[in-house]
């Protein structure tokens, strides 16, 4: 196999890749079953699905540091053996596609329930999964310069909603605390580390794309940015349970929702289209980029010379996912808030602790 | 039917024609490869034109993985 030109990126691109990657669904789609599973306690279930992102994050960081030429999959390749290492690899890129194709659903979902209930799922899917997959095409150079903007938009979304939310917002709904005791508490850390703190395993793949010169700033960058991503989220659950009360786990797209209750004096109204936009904008982000990595670790898992030739095929296939796997939106939220974060958990998260732990002891046993 | 069939043409000319001259250029072993991804696609097209309800992707995962999610969740809900 011959070696392929790589594009690469500085710390602060793969910074703002990794915001978009972990907040880009997640601000849209984390508020209402955070306060339906955990009640007024989302906020410590988000606190502490933070924390343990940071865990996960330092082991990321550990695996890049021993293995910093290594892509992943010849990462898993070095420590586990090409057969185990295989079997997880295509695990890895089943979960991928599931991914991908929840991410491209729950965009429709969002447009078919929001703003243009009566177009067809199928006309966002295709847009989305065309975009993205033409996106990845241009490569991921591109991607890191062009999603500054895109975020930059979204975040401006999400604190123009924030503040103008403030006068609507009664502290009372906050309380009281531990009404059912430490389950729902459990429940909604569960679900948030499955989506999003959980997926940022997913980053060992885009890691060896960080120029040599700028690697050692990739870690404090990473750290910062889950930061940021536990303090906007926080933020936006805090505001929906003080917004919408006891209604706030029962909307779906809670931050949306809190949108259409904005008026400033009688000329400003109906924000919520102008920042949906902006939302989905974040969805688009994630999607693009779950696409780049499941197209990378596809390509590397076949030693294709070319990476990009796998991509159209991915991409349809992801398609085909998105239209066929759900008949009822129900199947869908049971799918994603049951099924997923142990997904994540088993396919992703446990082999990549384990290959931080082998690592960690060959290297005191003295063997690489 | 018609708008089905017609969905999955234009998605899949958008996607497909900008890569056409990459499998002119593959070698023998890579459009084996690229053909494999044929086959999931085949049956899934299949099953979106013929609006079936067959096994899929996410069938596998909850049939596996997700009935222990399935219990720990039941768990969690637990007053």
């Amino acid at each position: 196999m011959r070696a392929l030109g790589k594009q690469t990126i500085s710390a602060g691109q793969l910074a703002i890749l990794y915001v978009s990657y972990m907040i880009g669904s997640s601000i849209i789609n984390i508020p209402n079953p955070m306060i339906h599973f955990a009640g007024n306690m989302a906020w410590l279930s988000i606190t502490v699905s933070a924390l343990m992102g940071m865990l996960l994050l330092s082991l990321v960081l550990y695996l890049f540091r021993c293995y910093p030429d290594d892509e992943y999959t010849a990462c898993l390749n070095r420590v586990y053996g090409r057969w185990i290492a295989g079997v997880f690899i295509v695990l890895l890129i089943l979960m991928l596609f599931l991914m991908l194709a929840y991410i491209i659903l729950d965009i429709g979902d969002f447009f078919t329930n929001t703003m243009m209930v009566e177009t067809p799922m199928y006309v966002f899917n295709t847009l989305t999964i065309v975009v993205a997959a033409y996106t990845v095409y241009a490569g991921i150079e591109v991607m890191g310069r062009m999603f500054f903007l895109l975020m930059g938009s979204m975040m401006l979304a999400v604190v123009v909603i924030v503040f103008l939310a403030v006068p609507l917002t009664r502290t009372e709904t906050l309380l009281p605390l531990f009404t059912e005791g430490i389950k729902p508490v459990l429940h909604g850390i569960y679900f948030s580390f499955g989506f999003p703190f959980g997926e940022l395993f997913l980053f060992s793949v885009i890691l060896p794309f960080v120029r040599k010169d700028s690697r050692r700033d990739a870690g404090k960058w990473l750290y910062a940015m889950t930061a940021l991503s536990w303090l906007l989220l926080l933020t936006v659950v805090i505001i929906t349970l003080m917004t919408l009360g006891p209604l706030a786990g029962d909307r779906k797209f809670s931050l949306f929702a809190v949108a259409r209750l904005i008026k400033v004096g009688n000329f400003m109204v109906g924000l919520e289209a102008i920042v949906g936009i902006a939302l989905i904008a974040g969805s688009f982000t994630k999607a693009t980029i779950v696409l780049f990595i499941l197209n990378y670790v596809t390509a590397r898992f076949f030693k294709l010379d070319d990476d990009k030739l796998l991509l159209p095929a991915i991409s349809f296939l992801t398609f085909l996912l998105s239209m066929t796997m759900f008949r009822t939106e129900d199947e869908f939220s049971f799918a994603v808030q049951v099924g997923w974060p142990f997904v994540v958990m088993t396919v992703g998260i446990i082999p990549l602790m384990l290959a931080a732990l082998i690592t960690l002891l060959r290297r005191n046993m003295g063997r690489r | 039917m018609m708008e089905r069939v017609l969905v999955l043409l234009l998605t899949g000319v958008a996607l497909f024609a900008v890569n056409a001259s990459r499998v002119r250029r593959s070698g023998r072993r890579e459009r084996w490869i690229l053909a494999s991804f044929g086959v999931p696609a085949l049956y899934l097209a299949v099953m979106y034109l013929t609006d079936s309800d067959w096994p899929n992707l996410h069938d596998l995962a909850n049939q596996s993985l997700g009935r222990i999610a399935h219990l720990i969740v039941k768990w969690l809900e637990q007053t």
